[in-house]
């Protein structure tokens, strides 16, 4: 990442400096050796043309240097790259400060260069030295003639017709106090006393044969230890003796360095354009090559001291493009690494902070996800509405109870939804009222629903907290109609329970006494009077015979049974309920169509028995009211596969069901039948529950249609075993 | 700054023309085996010195002049020769404005010379260098002997060595002579 990116740089900045120092320090000894070659030093003037070389190399190689730096530089800058114009500057600064006073400094050290090297040339200077030499010559000149008179002095005492042979030439030699003597011929030296100083040469011919007989010639020659004298005589014959005569040291020496003197200022006369031309060589490369060296560190130093500058403007594009926690190097430990420091720590914390946020975020998503999560699966209906009064959620449940789509309304206001549905539009009235009204309500409202009918809704609601102030409302409801339903059920169920044994008692008790009456009076009464106890204890007996079923029917009604279990062939019980009605109602046709296979029932085969009996007997009646009819009973399976239903429909062409019945249809006493209990249907409704059936009441277009949904077992084998 | 332009010019200059202008000349050369187990040189070679050295010569400075052997054995297989010794002798040639006289100094003995002309006579009668002590002659048959004399501009005073290395004037010297031992 950026950060690593960032880091990686460190080292290699290091390493820039040490390398740029000994750079540095390998510079200033190239430069330091050609100063001492330019100078005539023993040691380094050999190696002069190396050293230039050397130092040539290391200008080339600086300007090579200078020229990469520049061109980063500059590309730098022509790409806008953070830090760049800073650098630039600096820079340029930086090179300004290190050229001005070196180009001043050159030009007055090439003047004085200049002036210097002339002013050594005085003419003054090359006559004295001339006139020196000439003086030390004369010297030596006057020094020579006694050591001449004293050599033709000791030959003149020997010429006497005496062969110059080695003995006489010692003489001669001692005599004379020459270091060595000898006798020299055009064909060269002949013989010699003494030790001849070597590297001498011989005396020309043209010397020799210019000599005449006892003239004398001398000269001063230089040998590898100082001066000597040589005298040469002329002997007769064209011969001549050579004799070498030693000069006192102190002699010596002096001449000598007057002849160093001489040599050296000659030497430099000669060089002086020479010398000029090389010190200004010398000194431009001096001045080119810690000029190109001042550049380059000048553009390196730019580049390292606004470094942090640019890394602080990467950090903050990073920081704002969105990278959060980006780690800038840390610097020196000045102002600008301080600011890196408290860069690095802003955006450590931005990080924090942000991963923090990030966090929390999710913890709020996850709870939202488990709470809808809860809400979808939650059987009361969940309605959550925002501070102005618009839709903001509503669950599954909602949707269910409320039968219409409400998820495709989010934000939708009440009024809104009111205009959707006038349907519901007492709800969303209530609602209204209620939500400007107290924190938290609870109470129970009708609606309609999608089918018409009437439901009951348990309806809650409560104030969100909110940020500042009210944050909306959220809403509970439940339909409550099935459970309504039930509690009066079970109420007429106690008030079945107890009429039956409340009424059961006195029963028997009457029919008895009835029985009785008319037995002990049978006969005892005459005309009118019998015939008046006849039917009158027919009608008692009868009645108590009505009550009495209607007693037992109560309390089937109300006796909690226990239920048979076994697998019922649905199909057989409803050929048989056909077949007996089919026969024992005149004027009523009984139509049964079973779409086989059906499923096998687990249940109670009588009780399913009688509830068929029931739907029967209700329809064929209704068909007898009207005068006759056709009864349709059909049979079906239905469902999925893993929950498979049978659904049995018992349809007759009869008035119908009164729509002011309709509703209460399962309830008990609700009849119209003139001769109804009221209990038919109930119990139907109260058998096809114990099955965990359904049933349904309604009104077709021939007549009345009930609809009998009963659950098939869920394993099959398991009945037959 | 025209100095600069002269030296990078002469740098190319040099490495260009790293043959010395041909002011030696070699006539004759041979290694001699002598009776003490010696190889030594003995070669007549013509020395010549354009005027304006011989006018720094007269001013006093310094010359040297080296004479190169090198012997090397051929090799057919190799790039290069096997070189088996090589020898380097200078001869410093000096002015001495006192007595007049012109110094040759070969390293073992100085002798001095009335005239520039004899001590570049002197010079080129070499005789008597020992090339090589103790060297078996079989080891030398077929050898080749390469022998070169030049001014040696490293030894000019500094100042002189750049303008020897401008001009022409100061670079002289002989081609390589070669010839080959006898087998």
């Amino acid at each position: 990442m950026e950060t690593g990116r960032l880091d990686n740089m460190l080292p290699g900045r290091r390493y820039g400096t040490l390398w740029r120092i000994l750079v540095c320090a390998l510079l200033l000894v190239a430069l330091a050796l050609l100063t001492a070659a330019t100078q005539d030093s023993e040691r380094f003037s050999r190696l002069y043309s190396v050293i230039l070389g050397i130092n040539a190399a290391a200008l080339g190689g600086l300007v090579v240097a200078t020229g990469i730096s520049l061109y980063r530089l500059f590309r730098a800058r022509s790409e806008d790259r953070p830090g760049s114009r800073v650098a630039v500057r600096l820079a340029g600064f930086l090179v300004l400060l290190a050229v001005v006073p070196v180009l001043v400094v050159y030009l007055f050290s090439m003047h004085f260069l200049r002036t210097g090297i002339d002013s050594w040339f005085d003419v003054q200077v090359e006559e004295s030295l001339a006139e020196a030499l000439e003086l030390t010559r004369v010297s030596l000149s006057h020094y020579q003639s006694p050591l001449k008179e004293a050599l033709t002095g000791a030959l003149g005492r020997r010429l006497a017709g005496e062969h110059l042979d080695a003995e006489a030439l010692e003489a001669i030699r001692l005599e004379s106090g020459a270091v060595s003597v000898t006798r020299s011929s055009l064909a060269g030296r002949q013989s010699t006393a003494g030790a001849l100083p070597e590297g001498v040469p011989p005396p020309t011919p043209e010397r020799l044969a210019e000599l005449q007989a006892g003239e004398a010639w001398t000269s001063t020659e230089p040998v590898a230890d100082g001066l000597v004298v040589r005298v040469l005589v002329g002997l007769d014959g064209g011969d001549a003796a050579e004799a070498f005569f030693a000069i006192p040291s102190e002699v010596a020496e002096r001449a000598e360095n007057v002849q160093a003197a001489y040599t050296r200022h000659g030497e430099l006369t000669f060089l002086q354009g020479a010398l000029r031309e090389s010190f200004t060589l010398t000194l431009s490369l001096v001045l080119l090559v810690s000029l190109m060296f001042a550049v380059w560190l000048a553009l390196y130093l730019a580049q390292r001291l606004t470094a942090p500058v640019r890394d602080l403007e990467e950090g903050t594009r990073a920081v704002a493009e969105g990278e959060y926690g980006t780690q800038l190097p840390t610097g020196p430990k000045d102002e600008l690494g301080g600011l890196v420091a408290s860069f690095n720590e802003m955006s450590r914390n931005i990080a924090r902070t942000r991963e923090s946020a990030k966090r929390s975020q999710a913890m709020v998503e996850h709870q939202r996800a488990r709470l809808e999560t809860v809400l979808e699966r939650l059987s009361s209906g969940v309605i959550t509405l925002d501070a102005g009064g618009g839709l903001r959620s509503a669950n599954a449940a909602a949707e269910a109870i409320l039968q219409i789509p409400l998820r495709g309304h989010m934000e939708a206001t009440l009024v809104e939804l009111q205009e959707l549905n006038q349907r519901l539009a007492p709800f969303w009235d209530r609602m209204a009222e209620c939500r400007t009204g107290d924190t938290e309500w609870r109470e129970q409202m009708v609606i309609t629903g999608a089918d018409g009918n009437e439901r009951n809704l348990a309806v809650s609601g409560a104030q969100l907290p909110g940020i500042s102030g009210p944050g909306g409302h959220v809403v509970v409801f439940d339909d409550i109609t099935d459970l309504l339903l039930a509690q009066r059920e079970a109420a007429w169920g106690e008030v079945a329970r107890r009429l039956a044994h409340e009424i059961r008692n006195p029963l028997t008790p009457i029919q008895l006494a009835a029985e009785r009456l008319r037995h002990k009076l049978h006969g005892a009464l005459e005309g009118g009077n019998q015939e008046l106890l006849e039917r009158s204890t027919d009608i008692i007996v009868q009645q108590v015979e009505i009550m009495k079923s209607m007693v037992n029917a109560f309390a089937e009604y109300a006796r909690a049974p226990r239920m048979e279990r076994s697998s019922v062939d649905i199909a057989g019980l409803l050929e048989e309920a056909a077949e007996l009605y089919r026969h024992n109602v005149p004027g009523v046709a009984f139509q049964l169509s079973i779409e086989e296979p059906l499923p096998v029932l687990c249940g109670d085969a009588d009780r399913l028995r009688r509830l068929l009996h029931n739907l029967l007997r209700n329809a064929s009646d209704a068909c007898t009211g009207a005068g006759g009819g056709t009864v349709t009973v059909s049979a079906r399976p239905v469902g999925r596969p893993d929950r498979r239903l049978v659904e049995i429909a018992v349809r007759d062409d009869g008035p119908g069901f009164d729509a002011s019945v309709l509703p209460q249809a399962f309830e008990p006493y609700v009849t119209t039948k003139p001769k109804g209990t009221g209990l038919g249907l109930p119990i139907v409704k109260k058998i096809a529950e114990e099955h965990d059936g359904s049933i349904e009441a309604r009104n077709s277009a021939t007549g009345a249609e009930v609809v009998l949904r009963l659950p098939g077992r869920s394993n099959p084998m398991e009945g037959v075993a | 700054m025209r100095a600069i332009l002269r030296f990078t010019l002469t740098l190319i200059a040099v490495l260009a023309a790293a043959a010395p202008a041909a002011a030696f000349e070699i006539q004759r050369a041979e290694l001699v085996h002598g009776s003490d187990d010696r190889w030594r040189l003995s070669a007549a070679i013509d020395y010549e010195l354009p005027p304006r050295v011989r006018k720094a010569l007269d001013s006093g400075i310094p010359l040297t002049v080296s004479i190169r052997v090198e012997v090397h054995q051929p090799r057919w297989w190799w790039w290069w020769d096997e070189e088996l010794f090589a020898v380097e002798r200078d001869m410093e040639l000096r002015y001495q404005p006192l007595s007049r006289r012109y110094r040759l100094d070969n390293g073992e003995r100085q002798r001095y010379f009335f005239s520039t002309d004899s001590m570049l006579w002197a010079m080129g009668r070499v005789e008597g260098i020992t090339v090589a002590e103790g060297v078996d002659p079989n080891a030398l048959a077929g050898a080749e002997v390469r022998l070169r004399t030049r001014l040696e501009i490293d030894k000019l005073p500094p100042p002189l060595q750049t303008s020897a290395l401008i001009s022409a004037d100061w670079r002289i010297g002989s081609n390589w002579y070669v010839w080959r031992l006898a087998d």
